[in-house]
Formats: structure tokens, sequence, C-alpha cells
């Protein structure tokens, strides 16, 4: 009996991780299994990059594009490596390639180091409930309108932090930033959506 | 800080802005691109299943050719021979113990997919 249609039946497909997943694809070419983590990682890879190419179409061959790339790149997986942020990083790198092309946004506005200061004390501070009530409260187009009016690079690593819920380290590594510079714009960047839901609220 | 961006992405994607059909277009340029390795006809199992059928309807044909009523041991037999897939799913599950943790949406799942 094929092992490869029952014993890997979708069932137990959607129970494996990330990582056993795509040994699947590198060792078997096993097509279901990139489904699989095609569909669990879509809608985040293709939320971070609307955040950043603007029209639809684009995205999704933008996305298209950097899932394929994960595929024709599958015998490089390492099995004592975690996927997601191989799988991030191509996100990160297909979608600024096209804005590069594009040349329609200044990239260095993204790559620019932040001042650190204060910035790895005041990150780690979680006690500012307020802040997360407040946008707990909004809607996704509010939050959306307030996300689009941060800097280029603050938007970015918001979207990349909050979407892909990697790790700051890792960030930090996919990013090229140090780790102080990722906690610095992260902060920068909560500072100021706050301060802009805010007014948005006030001009309501 | 995590939960602020915990609750950012819930907000962000609390709503599918590209869908299913985007998905669906995703899914068919990746066969188009790369071939369908996982289609149905290239499974062992639907082999396996059109052989089965091919020698239901052979054994049918030789006893209707023959002017022969099926006695009970044909039926039988071709009674065997028509579950034998399903028969051997079962045995192949059981040895992966893998009924035990199958909810009824599993159940619906691996019985479209075997269908």
């Amino acid at each position: 009996m094929s092992r490869n249609f029952l014993g890997l039946s979708l069932v137990i497909l959607g129970k494996l991780s990330d990582e056993e997943l795509m040994g699947l694809v590198r060792d078997k070419d096993h097509q279901k299994a990139y489904e699989y983590l095609y569909k669990r990682h879509r809608k985040a890879v293709m939320t971070y990059m609307g955040n950043l190419i603007f029209d639809k179409s684009i995205v999704e061959e933008v996305a298209q594009e950097a899932f394929f790339k994960l595929y024709r790149h599958r015998s490089q997986f390492q099995d004592n490596k975690a996927l997601k942020p191989w799988l991030w990083t191509i996100a990160r790198n297909s979608a600024l390639d096209y804005l590069r092309k594009k040349r329609d946004i200044l990239i260095e506005d993204m790559t620019k180091e932040d001042d650190q200061r204060d910035a790895i004390s005041l990150i780690e501070d979680e006690t500012d409930s307020a802040e997360e009530q407040l946008i707990k409260n909004a809607g996704r187009e509010e939050v959306l309108a307030v996300l689009n009016k941060l800097p280029l690079a603050q938007k970015e690593i918001l979207s990349l932090a909050s979407l892909s819920e990697l790790s700051y380290e890792e960030i930090s590594e996919m990013t090229g930033k140090s780790l102080s510079s990722v906690k610095s714009v992260l902060f920068r960047a909560r500072k100021r959506f706050v301060e802009e839901y805010k007014k948005q609220l006030k001009d309501e | 800080m995590k939960s602020f961006l915990n609750i950012l992405k819930e907000k962000l994607e609390s709503k599918d802005e590209f869908g299913k059909s985007s998905e669906q277009r995703f899914l068919g340029n990746f066969k188009e691109e790369f071939g369908d390795k996982n289609s149905l006809f290239n499974t062992f199992q639907v082999k396996h299943m059109l052989a089965a059928c091919v020698l239901v309807l052979a054994i049918v044909g030789v006893y209707q050719f023959q002017g022969q009523e099926l006695g009970s041991d044909a039926l039988a037999s071709l009674e065997i021979v028509e579950n034998e897939t399903m028969l051997s799913n079962m045995e192949l599950m059981e040895e992966l113990e893998e009924f035990e943790d199958l909810t009824d949406e599993d159940w619906e799942v691996l019985i479209g997919e075997a269908s």
C-alpha cells in the first residue's frame, strides 16, 4: 500500500511540524506536505507583503514566487534548523527585491540604523496593558490606516515581528540588523503606532 | 511587547484579504510549474482499486458468459476482492496506530481522500 497516500494522509500531515513537513518535501518531494506548509503560512506572509506592496495582484505574484523559491531550494533545508526564519527571509527578500525593481520607495529608509537610546530596556517593558487594550478595541481598517502612517522601516519591522512570530534574535539575523537595533526600531514603532492611533481617535 | 505584537497580528489577520481563490490559483500554478506528483492517478492505491474493479468485472463477465448463477463462494470471493483496498487501508492504519486519535472530521477527510 502506498504509504505516501495513506500513511501520511492529509490528517496526519496536518499534525506535523514545519520542519517535519519540509523534511518530507526535501526527501520525498512530497507536494502535499508542501501544500500544507503553504496553507499554514500563506496568510501571514501575504498580509506582511500587503503592508509593503499595496497592489493585491502584485502581492499575490510576489508571494507565489517566494513560495516557489522555497520549493526550488528544498534540498538546502537542514534538519537542525527551524523553517520559519528561512521562509520569512525568502519572503522579505522577495518583497524588497520587488520594491527595489519598482524603485517606488527609498529602500535605504528600511535599512538605516536607528538611534538605540534606551530601547532595550524599554522594549522589554510589558506593563503597558492600557495601550494594548486600546489596540484590542480598534478595528482592522483603523489598525491598517495607523500602520500606514508609520515610517517604512518601522512599519516593515513591526509587521514582520507580529506576523512572523519570530524572536528578536531571529529577526536580527534575517534582517542583518543588530539585536539592539531591532529592539530599538520596534520600540519606536510601537510608540509611534499608539501616538498615531490616539491622534486618529481625537480627529474622529 | 510580545502581547502587543500578538494583538497586532490578530488584527491584521482578522480578514483574509486574498482568500481561497488566491490559494487555488497558487496551487494550480504550482502544479503547472512543478508537476502534480500527488495526482490520484499516480498513486498506488488508485491503481490497486482499478485493478480490483477490472478483476471483479472480469469474473462477473466470465460467469455471465457461461450462463451460470453466481454461487455463494463466488459471491464471497467477489466481496473480498471488492473490499481488498479498504481492508489493506485498515491494516496499514492499525499498524500505524493512527485510529485512536482520529476525530469525525479526520474520518471525513480520510474517506473523502480515498474515494
